[in-house]
């Protein structure tokens, strides 16, 4: 992510729809072509998704995906260094992107006549990228800059890289999207070029145009620039599973630059590509839960027990194989993280026996499909919304059939799906301690 | 060699003229009160942003964070509803309703769909005339604010800002957290809640905008309805002094064991009323605003990776207004990072900018003003700011011509008033190697 890293996907992504009628065609070398349209103003968000990100690279080459995505912005044949985002800007537009353990996103905000210009570039930069080692070396500190900065710097996100290494003891989500410090420097350009000749290809990619624009006029126009790119051969994605894992684990990390202790637990679940049914009770469960001011975690830590200063729960259901659900606690001053992780212990026993009525169930449930009306009310987020599912193994149907599918969610799906969920030894914790200089 | 073609003829622009042209309404609901509004039907979603002019700024001292603490606590029970249950009645009505402080202003963020816009106000009406400030909530929203300024002791960012805030705002309430001062949070009573609420919430400091499914008649209705009653009598006029400040042009270091340094500089900035605030505001942009391609980012990123960001920006408070900016970079180039800043401002100063920087930034900033509203918060947000400075509604025809006006000249003769090296101030937070002539703070 060149501006932005996006560790974490905001988690009501996922539940937005009903009202979104994305219009879909797929041109002949395979590129898929997604438009939602939206007359609000005379603008189009533009992305093109690809298939592949930090789960999908060579083992100790961890950060290739998220540098590559640095690189797209350093020239083509026809592009000198930087003049891809200048030549956006010239035309009013706004550009950027977006690296996750399953894609690689980019994307540009602009008026909707641009439309042309946009896909010429994002064809052109599809196939044709250009690098000199000068350019790569220097792009290569600005990585790792980056990297002290989200990560070194910032004793929360290095816990949780920290949690989840030691979350996924086989699969490649063990590795950090923006990848480990001493396998970024070893990266070669050659190592990047190889990644990108395997994966950058047109029936590896999805274009998703959000905005005042018809699907023929999109269709005419990519077919134009991208219709004469080859498909590449290109494997479906495996990925290695997690072993049965028998013991839980526990990482400590000790900071002098944060004054909040934090308490962290990480349970290993389904995601949706792996267990539909599972992963929207799992959705609705968080939202219960897990909601920061309104879930059982803060009643019970925060109101009644007046052990900790906030509680929260989320669940990330993208992705392949296994994905995390994530409880995270900050103790009042005088309580310690061991007495948060013994009373988080005992409250989770028999779990399924304290979830609410189904009158409160169905609250909920409106409350989760109601964001599909707000994540409309601009044009980046149906974009990143369909674009993002797209690219983690949803298919159309899965995604405008989610608010139904929710509202299908019922009390007995919830306790099935807790019986097996709080399982210790598919967890880790980690505590976050401050610690003075 | 076609493609290449078709795309240098893109290079030729067009400015899309009338493109931004809001239709905004002022909506005349009480006495000589009027609101902004943008009615949009697309979707049945209302965003709603109020104002009062009374923020972190004006808190009595020995009572520092009285007007975050008073926002803080507004959703935490009003009227015949616990914390819990107003809490839930907002989730369940899928309604966001906000309440913050800045520095000058008490805002107030509504946003909800249309069917939930009766029940909005009937909150919100409750939380600002009715708030129960229960003992058992105030002290747990009072360790949470207290767990966050000592933060701003430990965590480099939090750091950083606080100390690039007492140096900047010496002598100023500006200097102190918007969340107040960490001894003074439990010494905030109740009754100080309460004075914040009564002698604030009025409406001859009061501004509201807003956009989405709403019509002139119905945000008639409930502003009437819900806010006529704050309408008072006495007037008062804020306290806050305009700050004047000498800056010193100091490196300032706080020494912390990190693994790259955090540095912030600030300068002199510029009224949003001068006549030169616009060329003021391109210079910025295409010095340090303009994202991928400024100057500073040019240099300090592209050519050398050095960072990973470098920014600047001007910043506006109701009695100062600043120019600053920022970059993260490891320890042992600080001195590089900074001797470029240096450079690039003064070059700035010296030779301006080329006519080339100067029309791609006028193409920028004129085109891609659409892109900021394409949602109902964003309209809102806009509508409000856009009354807040002082401008009348047809700013949003007059923008455009207000930028494309700009002339090399007019950027010389501001940049050699703002930037000055004789007038920025760096602050350094890390452990910077061959770093001369610092301030230790």
């Amino acid at each position: 992510m060149r501006f932005f890293l996006f560790f974490i996907i905001i988690f009501f992504l996922k539940d937005a729809f009903a009202e979104f009628r994305p219009q879909h065609h797929i041109l002949e070398n395979g590129l898929e072509i997604i438009v939602l349209e939206n007359n609000r103003v005379p603008a189009i968000a533009h992305s093109i998704w690809y298939k592949v990100g930090s789960a999908d690279e060579p083992n100790g080459k961890s950060g290739i995906a998220h540098f590559l995505e640095h690189l797209l912005f350093k020239g083509t044949d026809k592009l000198k260094p930087g003049e891809f985002s200048q030549t956006i800007a010239r035309n009013g537009g706004k550009d950027n992107a977006f690296t996750s353990k399953n894609y690689t996103g980019y994307f540009q905000l602009i008026h909707k006549s641009k439309l042309e210009l946009v896909m010429s570039l994002e064809a052109d930069r599809m196939k044709n990228i250009k690098l000199v080692e000068k350019e790569f070396e220097n792009e290569k500190t600005v990585v790792l800059e980056e990297r002290y900065s989200r990560v070194d710097n910032n004793p929360s996100a290095l816990l949780s890289e920290q949690i989840n290494a030691a979350l996924y003891m086989n699969h490649p989500y063990k590795r950090p999207i923006i990848g480990w410090e001493h396998e970024i420097k070893n990266l070669s350009l050659n190592d990047v070029m190889k990644f990108y000749d395997k994966f950058y290809a047109p029936n590896n990619a999805i274009i998703v145009i959000c905005g005042d624009v018809k699907l023929d006029e999109v269709v005419r126009v990519a077919k134009k620039y991208f219709g004469s790119i080859k498909p590449s051969k290109i494997d479906e994605r495996s990925w290695t599973n997690e072993p049965t894992q028998h013991a839980p684990r526990g990482v400590v990390l000790k900071s002098k630059n944060t004054a909040i202790p934090v308490f962290k637990r990480y349970y290993l679940v389904p995601t949706y590509t792996k267990s539909k049914k599972e992963a929207l009770a799992l959705e609705v469960f968080a939202e219960i839960f897990g909601n920061p001011l309104t879930g059982m975690l803060f009643e019970e830590f925060v109101k009644n027990k007046k052990l900790a200063t906030s509680a929260s729960a989320y669940y990330y259901s993208d992705g392949f194989g296994d994905t995390s659900f994530t409880i995270s606690i900050v103790p009042k001053k005088e309580v310690t993280l061991n007495d948060i992780a013994s009373h988080l212990d005992k409250y989770l026993v028999e779990i399924e026996k304290k979830i609410i009525s189904s009158d409160e169930l169905t609250k909920v449930k409106k409350r989760l499909v109601n964001e599909i009306i707000f994540a409309q009310d601009s044009l980046y987020m149906g974009m990143r919304i369909f674009g993002s599912s797209l690219s983690t193994g949803y298919s159309l149907k899965d995604i405008t059939d989610w608010p139904n599918d929710i509202q299908k969610v019922s009390i007995n799906d919830l306790q099935n799906i807790l019986l097996k969920i709080f399982d210790l030894n598919k967890s880790v914790t980690g505590y976050l301690i401050p610690i003075e200089k | 060699m076609k493609k290449f073609f078709f795309i240098l003829v893109f290079f030729v622009l067009h400015n899309f003229s009338g493109l931004n042209a809001l239709d905004v309404k002022e909506v005349n609901y009480y006495k000589d009160k009027k609101a902004w509004l943008v009615n949009n039907n697309n979707l049945p979603i209302v965003a709603i942003k109020f104002a009062f002019k009374a923020g972190s700024g004006i808190d009595f001292k020995g009572k520092k964070g009285t007007a975050n603490l008073t926002a803080s606590l507004l959703d935490e029970g009003a009227g015949n509803y616990s914390a819990k249950e107003f809490k839930k009645v907002l989730a369940d009505n899928s309604i966001t309703l906000n309440f913050s402080v800045s520095h000058d202003n008490f805002y107030i963020d509504l946003y909800t769909l249309k069917e939930n816009l009766d029940l909005s106000f009937q909150l919100l009406d409750l939380a600002l005339t009715k708030p129960i400030f229960k003992l058992e909530e105030v002290n747990r929203i009072k360790g949470n604010i207290k767990l966050i300024l000592e933060e701003s002791y430990k965590d480099p960012d939090e750091i950083a800002s606080r100390i690039f805030r007492e140096v900047l705002f010496e002598g100023h309430p500006y200097k102190y957290d918007t969340l107040g001062v960490l001894e003074d949070i439990d010494k905030i009573e109740k009754q100080d809640l309460e004075l914040f609420l009564k002698t604030n919430l009025r409406l001859d400091n009061f501004y509201v905008a807003a956009s989405g499914d709403i019509n002139e008649t119905e945000l008639k209705k409930y502003l009437k309805k819900y806010f006529k009653k704050f309408d008072k009598k006495n007037k008062i006029t804020s306290n806050i002094p305009i700050h004047k400040k000498k800056i010193e042009p100091k490196i300032y270091l706080h020494k912390k064991d990190l693994r790259q340094s955090t540095i912030m500089f600030a300068g002199e900035g510029i009224s949003r009323n001068d006549p030169y605030f616009y060329p003021a505001y391109v210079m910025n942009y295409i010095l340090g605003g303009g994202g991928f391609f400024s100057k500073l980012t040019t240099e300090i990123r592209e050519k050398r990776g050095l960072v990973y960001s470098v920014y600047s920006y001007l910043y506006r408070y109701d009695k100062y207004n600043f120019f600053s900016g920022g970059a993260e970079t490891s320890n042992e180039n600080v001195d590089k990072v900074i001797k470029i800043i240096k450079e690039e401002i003064m070059k700035v100063k010296k030779e301006g900018v080329s006519e080339e920087e100067l029309k791609n930034a006028k193409n920028y900033l004129i085109n891609s003003y659409v892109l900021r509203l394409d949602s109902n918060k964003k309209v809102a947000s806009i509508l409000l700011n856009t009354q807040m400075d002082g401008l009348n509604t047809d700013f949003f025809e007059k923008r455009n011509d207000y930028i494309n006006s700009v002339s090399l000249k007019d950027i010389k003769k501001i940049a050699s008033k703002i930037l000055d090296e004789n007038q920025i101030f760096f602050l350094v937070i890390g452990e910077p190697s061959n770093l001369k002539n610092i301030s230790k703070i």
